[in-house]
């Protein structure tokens, strides 16, 4: 048994093209992730004001409130951080046009105030792409709209029931209380780490990279095969016991896999600095879990009869491409997609390994107590036997009229 | 066109791959841009409406009016106040933003109002979108802020009227409108997102099924045995190309076709002319894939290669051309790599093209497919050399087993 685990993955090692899945692949989409989330992660922590362009106003009294508005959103008391960055124009179409010069600059326009009848309206861009930055910069300017507004209408009723509501010290302390931004809340966190929205990208990777180890369990054990190889057929009438044989394949497939998950979670600690909270052994362990479920994926695979060794190869690709992108993998807006499938449907993310994974990391992550992560290693665990029971009758001795 | 028809049967042989990628990935672009929001062409701007949760410990007429603010433009979620549902809520993404208002909120607020001191603080927890969930809680001081405001103007007025007149003026709301610029998306980018997600599809598929198809028909001993055919050798390769070039045709017609038929509102907006650009640049594009397969193929790589090879290097160029996330938030020195993947070019060709209104933006769709068709001429030498190369080796009984034999 010790010999055949040994060669076995003697074998997978030596194998250039399983590991460049096993550990190739999860390498090089860690590094691109660096590259797509490094920035992204930047930005959130400095936001750039939102360019808006404002079509000068008269000299009314509603129009010197709305512009004390403006100046105070676009300058806060150090003249920095500001919410925007305004740009007077002289009439709407001279806004349009900064907003078409703009539009495909680093920083576009998103809209246009134009203060009418002493109410402001808003014209925003329609979004430039499906990311949410866009569609959120665009509803932070009609925010601070609608609150000009409702303030405006709450001091017109006030002025209107008592005119004589904003002269002296009450209307000094009324005026300073509108003015005055409220901090009624205070942000906290609930769970051990700030969820952080990259992180999430990274552990779907590690769902997938554990799935795609799955193809050394599918090489390994259709190398047992008897019809498939001339090794096969030598393992077959070898003296060691199929069942033994059969054990030290899987496990050294296992192994190789484990490794392989265990090298690329530490690039992604290590060389992408993401940071798992001091969890490394619940880590490794949901790690092993991964591994033994990609390995009785590819031993499932395996067992698929009338399908050659490529063809294998293929549907354990489609089912991981799958399975990743209801895991969120395939940048935000899958992740989105992901997010709102598992509310809906929360069954398709119960069946989905890599869901499972990376939701297993989650809870290494995010939660207080072991028992959200013991439930998802059930659930992996489960699939591993459901898969190797499916596989049971093509790993068992089988006889051949002829090899 | 024996070796022609050899060629399709090896790809009926491995059909699951051309079945996975071409096909069934297929799908999964269509999926994806299916469900996002292209551009909203009513006009109407839709303000957005996040899944938030609260936690009332207070009970009182100022916490439920929060909460009844928040449920006028969010999405309310039932949390249970217990920390594994609180953890679940946030750790799973189920809210965008959690109120936590502590027991005796209203009073200490009415009272610090009143006082004009600084008031008392609820806590709040983001997930995973930090900006919504700022967003959502900027919503929540606004309210708050006209409270105190009301309740500093009447002295005399109880919570319960502060709250209820603080309500009403919230419901006050700016007139919003939509306008487009020649940057906004409309449906036309549905097809152009399905396209552009393609590059993984089409590239993955290509590179598998080619390589396959050449590392098969590589291996020393038939090709020993198709040397030693009276089928000349032109003949064979023109037949082996025909073969590559029919598999790189039927993926680009099954991709497109799916696409214009699944979207065919997008593809009247963009009209024939588009349209047409659009299937040459991914015709272009698809060349690449097929030099890339042909390459791998004369370098004899097995099929666990091919496939690895081809999702790896699909992958990183899809991403390169921005169908992951938009190469606006990548960091210039990215941006800049984009530049030297086929890719960048590809995605850009479709995007112009579906846009495309005058002669400037057509030429500059012929660009980059011309772009693409180099990367493609380029890939083809490379691999005719690595192929030219591999013929004189020993493994494949070139000169050097040759040399090895006479040497014996």
């Amino acid at each position: 048994m010790w010999n055949t685990f040994k060669y076995t993955v003697l074998d997978l090692l030596r194998m250039p093209g399983v590991l460049v899945w096993a550990l190739g692949f999860p390498l090089i989409l860690s590094t691109v992730f660096m590259m797509m989330f490094g920035p992204i992660d930047e930005m959130g922590n400095q936001l750039d004001p939102i360019p808006v362009a404002v079509v000068q106003s008269g000299e009314t009294a509603d129009d010197q409130a709305f512009n004390a508005f403006l100046q105070a959103m676009s300058k806060d008391e150090d003249g920095q951080d500001a919410l925007f960055a305004i740009t007077t124009v002289a009439s709407p179409s001279e806004a349009m046009q900064l907003i078409e010069d703009t539009a495909n600059g680093e920083n576009p326009c998103v809209g246009y105030i134009e203060l009418i009848d002493g109410e402001p309206e808003v014209h925003v861009v329609g979004a430039a792409s499906t990311g949410g930055v866009e569609k959120i910069n665009s509803a932070i300017l009609v925010m601070a709209m609608d609150t000009y507004v409702a303030n405006s209408a709450m001091i017109k009723e006030l002025v209107a029931e008592d005119p004589m509501m904003l002269a002296g010290p009450a209307g000094t302390r009324i005026m300073d209380s509108m003015l005055e931004p409220l901090q009624a809340t205070v942000q906290t966190t609930v769970t051990p780490n700030q969820p952080k929205e990259s992180v999430r990208f990274y552990f779907a990777l590690l769902g997938m990279a554990a799935l795609f180890g799955g193809s050394l369990g599918l090489v390994a054990l259709q190398r047992m095969k008897p019809n498939t190889s001339a090794l096969g057929a030598r393992r077959a009438v070898g003296a060691t016991p199929h069942g033994r044989a059969v054990a030290a394949t899987i496990l050294g497939s296992w192994i190789i896999t484990f490794v392989c998950l265990f090298i690329t979670y530490l690039y992604i600690r290590y060389v992408a600095n993401v940071s798992f909270g001091d969890h490394d052994f619940e880590c490794l362990l949901v790690a092993a879990f991964a591994a033994l479920t990609a390995t009785a994926l590819g031993s499932a695979i395996s067992a698929i009869p009338h399908v050659p060794e490529s063809g294998k190869s293929g549907i354990l690709t489609g089912i991981v491409c799958f399975a990743s992108l209801f895991a969120g993998l395939y940048g935000q807006p899958t992740m989105e997609l992901a997010d709102m499938i598992a509310r809906n449907f929360p069954v398709v993310e119960l069946v989905n390994p890599a869901a499972q994974i990376a939701q297993a990391f989650y809870s290494v992550m995010y939660y207080d107590t072991p028992l959200p992560l013991m439930e998802h290693l059930g659930i992996l665990l489960v699939m591993a036997l459901i898969l190797f029971a499916l596989s049971a009758r093509s790993l068992k001795r089988r006889r051949y009229a002829s090899l | 066109m024996q070796v022609f028809k050899c060629a399709m049967r090896i790809i009926r042989g491995n059909i699951a791959f051309p079945l996975i990628y071409i096909v069934g990935l297929s799908f999964m672009g269509l999926f994806m841009a299916m469900s996002f929001s292209f551009g909203n062409p009513g006009g109407d701007f839709e303000r957005p409406a996040y899944d938030f949760a609260v936690i009332d410990r207070d009970q009182s007429e100022l916490s439920v009016a929060v909460e009844d603010h928040l449920r006028a433009e969010g999405n309310a979620i039932a949390i249970e106040d217990s920390t594994r549902q609180i953890q679940d809520a946030v750790a799973k993404g189920q809210v965008d933003y959690l109120l936590i208002i502590p027991e005796g909120f209203e009073d200490a607020f009415v009272e610090a109002a009143r006082d004009g001191e600084e008031s008392p603080v609820m806590e709040t927890v983001f997930s995973f979108y930090s900006m919504e969930g700022e967003f959502v809680d900027q919503g929540v001081n606004g309210f708050l802020g006209m409270v105190r405001t009301l309740l500093v103007a009447k002295p005399d007025a109880s919570i319960a009227q502060a709250v209820e007149e603080a309500s009403t003026f919230a419901d006050e709301r700016a007139d919003v409108s939509v306008v487009e610029s020649s940057a906004s998306v409309s449906e036309a980018d549905r097809l152009v997102f399905y396209l552009q997600w393609s590059t993984y599809t089409l590239f993955a598929g290509i590179t598998v099924c080619v390589g396959l198809l050449v590392t098969t028909l590589g291996r020393v001993d038939v090709r020993r045995r198709n040397l030693s055919s009276p089928l000349s050798f032109v003949a064979y390769n023109v037949q082996l190309a025909a073969a590559c070039a029919v598999v790189t045709l039927v993926a680009w017609a099954w991709t497109f076709c799916l696409g214009l038929v699944v979207f065919s509102e997008a593809a009247a907006q963009i009209g024939a002319v588009g349209l047409v650009l659009c299937a040459l640049s991914m015709l272009a594009f698809c060349c690449v894939p097929l030099a890339f397969g042909l390459l791998l193929g004369q370098l004899g790589a097995s099929s666990i290669v091919c496939n690895a090879a081809g999702n790896i290097v699909g992958m990183v160029i899809s991403f390169f051309g921005g169908a992951w996330i938009s190469l606006d938030l990548l960091s210039p020195e990215v941006a800049t790599l984009a530049h030297g993947l086929p890719g960048y070019w590809y995605a850009t060709a479709c995007s112009i093209a579906a846009h495309a209104s005058d002669a400037a933006a057509f030429q500059t769709v012929f660009g980059h497919i011309g772009v693409l068709l180099l990367f493609a001429l380029a890939l083809a030498c490379v691999s005719l050399v690595a192929g030219r190369k591999r013929l004189q080796t020993s493994e494949a009984g070139g000169n050097r087993a040759a040399e090895i034999t006479v040497g014996a």
